[in-house]
């Protein structure tokens, strides 16, 4: 079991939103550890051996290319898929992303933290694309009824539990009708598990910003699974 | 199955990407070349360019307006110490507006980006402050102002001028270099650039006209603020 699950116990049939909802985040956090390299708690390759790998990269050792894929791919493509909901869509954002990684790889600043730096990368080619498609606009398929396939899709045996299921789809979808902004907040903050000065950097944005954000996504989510007949509880 | 394990299978599945997804990123990233020049080299190179940008445009400002001197016409009259005070303080600020431009960060990001919006909106403000209260002159510079066109035109293209290859060589110094809040960014090395060439001024021209102050010089350094923040970001954006 991976590190950190231990701790999680689904709510007890209908929880309350807030309960729910923490175990949700907690729950994400926690398994985007068990797929792949964990950047921000220690694993096979900590975090200082991942900014080495970069280092090593942005001094032109091509040969670091794969093993900073695998140290960073997990973590960027749960990124991606959170931000860009649909598949194909996370998918070619997750392409585009790591190109421009490549290109500007000798702009990496030695010693700082690479997951913070590639987050980044992936926030400014996702608004890229969202200004693109505001001048061109395409065809989309809608996006809500769809649940991110990197969390759902290869969900578990077939007693996987539909309450979890329903929970996840619930909040997904409100990540996805909400303002970027306050999406990529959250998700930095609530799912990624950075510090609000860390998210900050990745966004561009000041520390209390990331946290106001933050908690209207968190007061959406709350709403959305009120709304889906979770009992709120009010904490006094 | 334990009870810990049951609630999670639903979201066990780990965010990896699909392997054809994988072979795509490394074939393209296989197919294109990254520039090899690392960051640090074009910021030396960049700064290295602010005094460069300095004297062209002072040297040409000199050819396109005949009779226009290099330096002031008044230097060697100036009373030194308030000359070389002014003067440092400018110096200072140019300095520190480009120090928070170009800085890396701690998070490799940049700076934080209240402090790029200092740079970028007080530049200005503390520009005309320095030189438009109380400004320093000597009766030769009086007399020799005089002469000039009452608005600073072109004391305004001059800037324009030493503000454009400064700006140029910041925003070539950070091509695709900055992920996070690209446009506070080039707003603040717009301010910085503006200040740049809110130095060639002063060291150039003698005007103690409020009117020619704030339309020649003032104006065009606030102005390059705004030029840095719409024209850089997508040059700057990874």
């Amino acid at each position: 079991m991976p590190r950190g699950l231990a701790g999680f116990r689904r709510p007890k049939g209908r929880a309350d939103s807030v309960t729910a909802f923490a175990w949700y985040a907690g729950c994400v956090r926690a398994l985007d550890a068990s797929g792949g390299i964990d950047l921000n708690r220690s694993s096979a390759i900590d975090r200082m051996d991942a900014d080495e790998v970069m280092r090593r990269y942005a001094g032109g050792d091509d040969a670091a290319f794969d093993q900073l894929y695998a140290a960073l791919s997990p973590r960027l493509y749960s990124f991606c898929v959170r931000l860009a909901g649909r598949n194909g869509d996370a998918e070619d954002l997750f392409q585009d992303a790591f190109l421009k990684l490549h290109r500007s790889r000798a702009t990496y600043e030695s010693g700082a933290s690479v997951l913070h730096w590639a987050f980044a990368i992936v926030r400014s080619t996702h608004l890229d694309r969202l200004r693109r498609r505001t001048r061109r606009p395409e065809k989309l398929v809608a996006s809500t009824d769809e649940v991110p396939g990197a969390i759902l899709e290869h969900a578990g045996s077939p007693e996987s539990n539909l309450h979890a299921e329903t929970l996840a789809r619930i909040v997904e979808q409100e990540l996805q009708r909400m303002s970027e902004r306050n999406r990529s907040a959250y998700i930095l903050l609530k799912i990624e598990g950075l510090t609000a000065v860390e998210a900050a950097a990745v966004l561009g944005t000041t520390g209390d910003a990331v946290k106001q954000r933050a908690f209207r996504a968190y007061e959406a989510l709350r709403e959305a699974l009120a709304r889906a007949g979770w009992k709120q509880v009010l904490r006094v | 199955m334990s009870d810990a394990r049951t609630p999670l299978d639903p979201l066990v599945a780990p965010a990896v990407p699909p392997l054809e997804l994988s072979a795509r990123v490394r074939a393209s990233v296989a197919q294109t070349p990254a520039p090899r020049s690392t960051l640090r080299a074009r910021l030396a190179l960049a700064l290295v360019a602010v005094p460069l940008s300095i004297l062209a445009g002072l040297l040409g400002s000199c050819v396109v307006f005949p009779g226009r001197p290099l330096l002031r016409i008044d230097l060697g009259a100036l009373p030194f110490v308030p000359f070389a005070e002014r003067l440092l303080v400018l110096l200072l600020l140019a300095g520190m507006a480009t120090g928070v431009a170009l800085a890396p960060g701690r998070r490799g990001l940049g700076s934080k980006v209240t402090l790029l919006g200092i740079a970028a909106v007080a530049v200005a403000p503390l520009y005309t402050l320095l030189t438009n209260v109380g400004p320093i002159g000597t009766a030769v510079g009086d007399a020799a102002a005089r002469a000039l066109h009452p608005l600073g035109l072109p004391c305004a293209l001059v800037a324009f001028a030493v503000g454009m290859v400064a700006l140029g060589a910041f925003g070539l110094a950070l091509r695709r270099a900055v992920p996070a809040a690209p446009v506070n960014r080039a707003a603040a090395l717009g301010g910085a650039a503006g200040a740049w060439a809110g130095v060639a001024l002063f060291l150039q021209c003698p005007a103690k006209d409020a009117l020619h102050l704030l339309v020649g010089h003032s104006l065009p350094v606030a102005g390059f603020a705004l030029l840095g923040a719409i024209a850089l970001p997508r040059l700057l954006r990874p």
